[in-house]
């Protein structure tokens, strides 16, 4: 059957003040709980894994960019300062970095793990709200902020409040980082990796959805895909690209969804899984 | 500064200090955030944590500490300024707080307000807020008049000012604007007007009313005047002066009736004392202007008028059809006659003998003046004169042909008029710019000056005994007593400017008589607010001399002398066409009197 | 028990919807209950049918509207094609709707209406237990079987697409052209002629005669100028 599936162009709907700041937050926080769960750390220069408790890790802010706010508040906005400020979202970034007592030696550095939140933070003064996804250059700024050593293996979420643009996942890999690509999509946390064995269980860190989160994004997303259903084009892949979640997760959310809803039946003759509509 | 002390002192709001300083202990330093309190925890590692009270902190550590809750700060700026320039003090009490519910804006409160070690005051924040709250009251007030902000509630208009502004300057220095507590606007000095102005409404009311009480009275004075039975009474009897008696009875009683008994009852006095009497009553009644006595303003009669046209002086006598002609060898601009006549011209006073030569008095210099001698007085050895080009010159009457010397040229020439000279008693008067000099006629002592307010330039000037007046080119008459001439009073305003001012003496009654080059010489009975207007038939006046029994005045064209009867104003008795003689118009003028029968 | 029905409705046979209901039931009552709970499932179906249709005639409309502002050949024959594919679901839908349900419903209407009479009329006894339990088994299973068989009379067969554009492809596209023709009419603004405005004439004013001037008598002249 030849596929004559259009693909249609989204608009992506505007994000306001406080919407990305919830979000901002929220990431931050998954993230560090995230770490808090992790005990080592793989480090694919040396290829050894490093203990990652609290004894050898150790947190700092970035540079704090709330000033860059600051000042295009001051200069935007002409009253309700600070009620804006306490709205926007300030693109915080945490570092937890993994030190390594040697023996004989002094603590070195091993290992970071970075997250980094951006916004179109101009726009979000002057509109209250953007759409603008963030550009490659934006990317490569929080890159360039987090990975500032060599012999440092740095594993860098950016999150962004209001998506990436599809160049920026052309610059997820380096030398000495891999970046973990997130932002929300269709109301659910989503995450890409770039294709690279030195991920391992890394990805872990940047895995910013629980199980029954990201099924229960699923069913929510389902929901809103009649049409793709009627068509018979509510596959698990369709899924994977629009949420970034793992095929196991979505095929038990096809499950949960088809033993839900009687007019709905999981079609597993070929792969990939679908979802499709029964009137029986 | 132990926390103890930081705690008690209301004046200081933050606190930086270190676990050294705070901690207890040998090994271990832990520190409670007191209560009301909040800290900013410096850790040695680097890391940042926000404390509330009651939390404890521990290791190695820099704390900032700053009180919570609102301040309350008192600001005042003394030297603000109207709209209409009056000093304004502005006292401003705010209520601010130091911002401590999030961690990066009490971040931007130590990095920006608290860069110094120790404490901070609420010193340090007024000095921090001070230029920016003047700036916005400054801008406030300095748009409205004194009378709009003096002990005027302003609080809702600068509370709106305020708080925008305050916010953007809080904005990013870690604290926050909670409100404006009160205000308030006061100008010593539009307060010190106010009660002047208040002061001056309260005399004007009450001299209002003592005026119109006049009024009534003088109303009453007239009503006499013209009641049939007074009328009657009054034109039997022969004796003007038991007249003035009567009517002076009659002012002094505001509640006397009028019978034909008590007239001839009261007829027991005589002389013009009665007359100076009832004058003085309605002097009393109107008001203090200065008034020459009785005896200095004498009754006298026109003998002969002298008008300067051209070259030639006619001499008009009443009585005789063709005036006399006295030629001068130039145009002459003033008149006079002091037992002899006098004239002015460009350059030169002349002098006419008895025996008819004319004997030339020349002004110093070469000059080629526009004008000429204005105004010309003899008094003893000397010759005096003024032109607004030269100032007061004086020669010496026996020596014809010397230059003239220019008397207080100090005073004359930084003015562009000098007018008027004139000679009363021992001392001579006269007029530069808008100021009036008297000075001694031998002595040469320093003048005394007599000023106006506001002040006009002086066109012309009447002395008598004690008394002078001026008229200016702003038409007002000014007039004192000789011996204060600091207290000038306004007799006068006119719209037009004063042309000639002469005192007569009509029907016993001291007149100032003034022209103004409208349709009548006006004649205002001294002391009173009364005027006789010697109506001209349609003709400008300019040029006037009067006498008790005559009034003369030129017309605006220079063209015809007009004479009145002084009991007949209502038009001229005789007009002479100078114009047809002479064919050069009427420059002055001047009566020569004798003192009347009467007097 | 088919027999009744046929007397009771005066017919010679029992459509072929209801006749394995009615096979199944012991009784009046239970036939009732079948053929009751056999109408809501196919109520149900009718209203999911209906709903999906729905979604099927916005999405056209969509892609109509996307397809008059596309400017491409290629991208317009693409979204005809999706039209096409749309319309095609939508219409076996319909079918589905028509031929099944609403036929299903209208007659388990009439039979529901016509025994529930009858049964209030006869109030006959109602069977035991065991009798109905088997009875309501043997309906489900009739029921089963009966829409696997209405599924395999209605299945639409799915040929491969032909690359070449199709009659009905070709017309979908110039609907698009059409619809887009209408909305620049639409938008065309009406100029009217406006007619000429008359010029007024200036009417003619005839100068007013000079009046002679006055005489003004010059004033004399003095060789002492008056000070100011």
């Amino acid at each position: 059957m030849v596929n004559s599936r259009v693909y249609r162009k989204a608009e992506p709907e505007p994000v306001d003040r406080k919407t990305a700041l919830v979000r901002e937050e929220g990431f931050l926080e998954r993230f560090t709980g995230n770490i808090n769960n992790t005990p080592a750390i793989f480090n694919p220069l040396d290829g050894k894994f490093y203990d990652a408790s609290v004894r050898n890790r150790v947190m700092r802010t970035l540079d704090d960019r709330s000033q860059d706010v600051k000042v295009l508040i001051r200069k935007h906005a002409e009253r309700d300062l600070m009620k804006t400020y306490e709205e926007m979202p300030k693109n915080p970034g945490v570092v937890f970095e993994i030190w390594h007592q040697q023996m004989f030696a002094n603590r070195q550095l091993r290992v970071v793990a970075a997250a980094a939140s951006t916004s179109p933070t101009e726009e979000m003064i002057r509109r209250g709200s953007s759409a603008n996804p963030a550009r490659p250059e934006d990317l490569k700024r929080v890159v360039d902020l987090v990975a500032s050593q060599e012999g440092v293996f740095y594993y860098i979420g950016a999150f962004s409040t209001t998506g990436w643009t599809e160049p920026c996942r052309q610059l997820l890999v380096g030398g000495n980082y891999l970046v973990a690509l997130s932002d929300v999509a269709h109301g659910a946390w989503r995450t890409t990796f770039a294709p690279d064995a030195r991920w391992r269980s890394s990805m872990r860190l940047f895995d910013l959805a629980t199980d029954e989160e990201k099924i229960e994004a699923i069913r929510a997303f389902a929901r809103r895909q009649t049409f793709a259903l009627l068509m018979d084009e509510l596959t698990e892949d369709y899924v994977y690209e629009e949420l970034g979640y793992p095929i196991p997760v979505i095929r038990e959310a096809f499950e949960v969804i088809a033993s839900e809803d009687r007019f709905v039946r999981l079609e597993t003759a070929e792969v990939p899984y679908r979802l499709i509509r029964v009137y029986g | 500064m132990t926390l103890e002390a930081f705690l008690a002192d209301r004046n200081l709001l933050a606190l930086k200090t270190n676990s050294a300083a705070l901690g207890k202990g040998l090994f271990r330093r832990e520190v409670t955030i007191p209560l009301h309190t909040s800290g900013l925890v410096f850790h040695s590692d680097g890391n940042l944590a926000l404390l509330t009270e009651g939390r404890k902190v521990d290791g190695d550590f820099e704390i900032v500490l700053a009180k919570n809750g609102t301040i309350v700060l008192e600001l005042m700026f003394p030297d603000l300024r109207s709209s209409d320039s009056f000093p304004v003090s502005a006292t401003v009490r705010i209520a601010v707080s130091i911002d401590t519910r999030r961690i990066d804006v009490f971040k931007d409160f130590v990095a920006s307000l608290f860069t110094f070690p120790g404490t901070l005051s609420t010193r340090d924040v007024k000095t921090f807020l001070a230029p920016e709250l003047k700036r916005v009251l400054s801008e406030l007030i300095s748009a409205s008049p004194a009378e709009q902000l003096h002990r005027k509630d302003l609080s809702r208009d600068v509370d709106g000012r305020l708080a925008p502004t305050l916010e953007r300057l809080f904005f990013g220095q870690g604290l926050r604007y909670e409100k404006l507590v009160d205000s308030s606007f006061l100008s010593v000095d539009f307060e010190s007007r106010q009660k002047a102005d208040a002061q001056r409404r309260e005399n004007e009311h009450r001299l209002s009313e003592e005026r119109d009480d006049k009024e009534r009275q003088l109303r009453r004075f007239l009503g006499f005047l013209e009641d049939p039975q007074v009328k009657g009474i009054l034109e039997t009897l022969p004796d003007d002066r038991i007249k003035g008696l009567i009517l002076a009875e009659l002012l002094r009683d505001k509640n006397a009736s009028i019978t034909a008994e008590e007239l001839i009852r009261k007829s027991a006095r005589h002389g013009e004392e009665v007359v100076q009497a009832i004058l003085e009553s309605l002097q009393k009644l109107m008001g203090a202007t200065p008034v020459p006595s009785h005896a200095q303003v004498v009754a006298e009669s026109a003998e002969r008028i002298f008008v300067a046209a051209g070259s030639t002086v006619y001499e008009v006598r009443p009585g005789e059809p063709e005036p006399a002609e006295h030629r001068f060898p130039e145009a002459l601009r003033s008149v006079r006659f002091s037992a002899t006549l006098l004239g002015g011209s460009k350059r030169a006073v002349y002098v006419l003998s008895p025996s008819g030569q004319v004997l030339g008095y020349p002004l110093p210099g070469a000059k080629d003046p526009r004008g000429g001698v204005n105004a010309i007085a003899s008094g003893g050895p000397y010759l005096f004169a003024t032109h607004s080009e030269y100032g007061l010159a004086r020669w010496r009457a026996a020596e014809p042909g010397a230059p003239g010397e220019l008397l207080y040229s100090d005073l004359t020439l930084r003015n562009k008029t000098t007018r008027a000279v004139q000679i009363s008693g021992d001392r001579i008067f006269f007029a530069t710019g808008s100021e009036v000099y008297a000075s001694s006629l031998h002595d040469g002592s320093n003048p005394v000056r007599f000023g106006s307010d506001p002040p006009s330039t002086v066109t012309c000037l009447v002395v008598c005994g004690s008394a002078l007046f001026a008229g200016t080119e702003d038409g007002s008459i000014w007039g004192w007593d000789a011996a204060e001439p600091d207290r000038p009073s306004l007799v006068a305003r006119k719209k037009e400017r004063i042309v000639t001012l002469r005192l007569a003496k009509i029907g016993g009654i001291p007149h100032l008589f003034y022209s103004t080059r409208d349709l009548a010489v006006r004649a205002r009975a001294l002391g009173l607010n009364l005027e006789i207007a010697y109506e001209s038939g349609g003709a400008s006046v300019d040029f006037l001399d009067a006498a008790s029994d005559l009034v003369c005045a030129s017309d605006s064209s220079g063209r015809k002398l007009l004479v009145w009867k002084s009991t007949a104003p209502a038009r001229p008795d005789i007009e002479v066409d100078i114009w047809r003689q002479a064919g050069k118009p009427i420059l002055d003028l001047w009566m020569k009197k004798v003192p009347s029968p009467t007097s | 028990m088919l027999d009744k029905i046929k007397r009771m409705f005066g017919i010679k046979e029992v459509p072929d919807v209801v006749l394995p209901l009615y096979r199944g039931a012991k009784s009046k009552q239970e036939a009732l209950i079948l053929l009751k709970e056999a109408l809501r499932r196919d109520e149900s179906r009718r209203r999911r049918a209906m709903q999906d249709l729905e979604v099927f005639h916005q999405m056209e409309d969509e892609l109509l509207e996307e397809g008059k502002q596309e400017m491409t050949e290629n991208r317009r024959l693409m979204l005809a094609r999706r039209i096409k594919e749309i319309r095609g679901k939508a219409q076996a839908l319909n079918n589905r709707i028509d031929t099944i349900y609403n036929k299903r419903i209208q007659v388990f209407t009439q039979h529901i209406e016509s025994l529930q009479t009858a049964v209030e009329i006869e109030a006959e006894p109602v069977p035991d237990s065991k009798t109905m339990e088997e009875m309501a088994i043997q309906a489900k299973k009739m029921v089963e079987d009966l829409d696997k068989s209405a599924e395999l009379a209605v299945g639409i067969s799915t040929n491969p697409e032909n690359a070449q554009i199709d009659e009905e492809e070709r017309e979908i596209m110039r609907e698009m052209e059409r619809r887009a023709d209408v909305e620049i009419e639409k938008e065309e603004p009406k100029i009217e002629k406006e007619a000429p405005k008359k010029v007024q004439e200036k009417p003619k004013v005839e100068p007013k005669a000079r009046e002679a001037p006055k005489k003004v008598e010059e004033p004399p002249e003095s060789e002492i100028i008056y000070e100011e």
